[in-house]
């Protein structure tokens, strides 16, 4: 029952609130329309005047503008006298100066030139002299070289002819001592050979007496 | 040593002769013994020098053996003969058996009545000779005195070859 009541109410309210809101939308816009009109007329007041002042504005600035130009044509043509005068001096004076460096410039490759040949002169000289010690180096060492190879060559025959007659020596040596071995083997066979044909048998038999002298004197038999 | 060694010995010089003698006179006695008839050494096969030396060998000491001592009294010979120490000589040459007798007294007169040699020979010797007694030994050879003066002779060829 109270939620029924409750939302009858709240129709009611709705109602009536759209029913004031509605009469409130027609009162505004009958006040506006009012106040559009007013605005309306404001503005094209307001306009006509702009335009009016605005025209007046514009014939100032195209007399101004006239004016200017006039006086700027005239500044102008002095500014291009002006100029003109500036630019020849400064021609002149940049042609002036264009020499003035030519001719320096001209002398700074002369002088160029001289210290490069003078340059290239002392560096053929310093190049020269350094060849010339290189060749004299060279020629020292290989003169110390051949000199050093000579020596060792010499002493390396020396020892080889040391070491040949070392053995030559020992060959020899070796010879004598064989040939002295044999000599005596030798004397023996020639001695055997001679007095075989040489001794007589009463030679032989003296000698055999002699030994057995020898023998009795020598005690060989007690 | 025996009479009858010594007697062999009297007239033998040599080892070989004393052997070969020993061995004819025991042939001679054991066919004088043994066969029937006399034996003349000329029968037997022994050498011409030794039939001399039979014929002139001391007949009582010959008679002193019979058959029943024969054998005895040789083997002792022969055991004798074997001790004997002969001194060995080597000679260079071959000598004659004259010679060979003529060294065999001069040796027994220089050393000892009874002493035997053997006589060997060595060409290599050149001269002189080597005598070996009881194991000793001694050098009277050339080669010897060649071998010992070595060093003198290769000096005196050393200075031949220099001059």
């Amino acid at each position: 029952m109270l939620p029924g009541i409750l939302l009858a109410s709240t129709l009611i309210l709705l109602v009536l609130f759209l029913l004031e809101r509605r009469k409130n939308q027609q009162l505004i816009k009958k006040q506006q329309g009012e106040v559009i009109e007013k605005a309306q007329e404001k503005s094209y007041e307001l306009l006509h005047q702009a335009i009016a002042h605005s025209q007046n504005v514009y014939s100032e600035i195209e007399k101004e503008e006239g004016e200017i130009l006039q006086k700027s044509l005239q500044d102008s043509t002095a500014l291009q006298q002006e100029f003109e005068n500036k630019f020849n001096n400064e021609l002149v004076s940049f042609k002036n100066s264009i020499d003035a460096s030519q001719v320096e410039y001209q002398k700074y490759l002369e002088d160029l030139k001289r210290r490069t040949e003078e340059a290239q002169i002392r560096n053929q000289d310093f190049i020269r002299a350094q060849i010339d010690q290189v060749f004299e180096n060279f020629e020292q060492k290989l003169s110390d070289f051949l000199l050093e190879t000579e020596q060792r060559s010499v002493t390396s025959i020396d020892l080889e002819l040391k070491a040949a007659r070392q053995l030559i020596e020992t060959y020899k040596t070796q010879q004598l001592k064989l040939i002295d071995e044999n000599i005596v083997a030798m004397l023996e066979k020639t001695l055997s050979l001679v007095l075989s044909k040489k001794l007589t048998l009463k030679d032989n038999v003296d000698l055999i007496y002699e030994a057995l002298e020898k023998a009795k004197v020598e005690k060989f038999i007690v | 040593m025996s009479p009858i060694l010594t007697s062999i010995i009297k007239d033998t010089y040599t080892i070989s002769s004393l052997n070969r003698r020993v061995r004819a006179l025991k042939h001679f006695l054991s066919q004088s013994l043994f066969k029937k008839g006399e034996v003349s050494p000329d029968e037997l096969f022994i050498e011409d020098e030794d039939i001399k030396w039979l014929e002139n060998f001391d007949q009582k000491l010959l008679s002193t053996f019979n058959a029943n001592n024969f054998y005895a009294e040789f083997q002792k010979i022969e055991e004798e003969v074997k001790k004997v120490t002969p001194l060995i000589i080597y000679l260079p040459i071959e000598f004659p058996d004259a010679e060979v007798i003529k060294l065999g007294q001069k040796v027994r007169s220089l050393f000892s009545p009874n002493l035997i040699i053997d006589i060997k020979y060595d060409p290599t010797l050149i001269a002189g000779c080597n005598l070996v007694y009881n194991g000793s030994s001694k050098d009277y050879s050339l080669k010897k005195a060649i071998t010992d003066n070595q060093k003198r002779i290769i000096e005196e060829f050393g200075k031949i070859g220099k001059a």
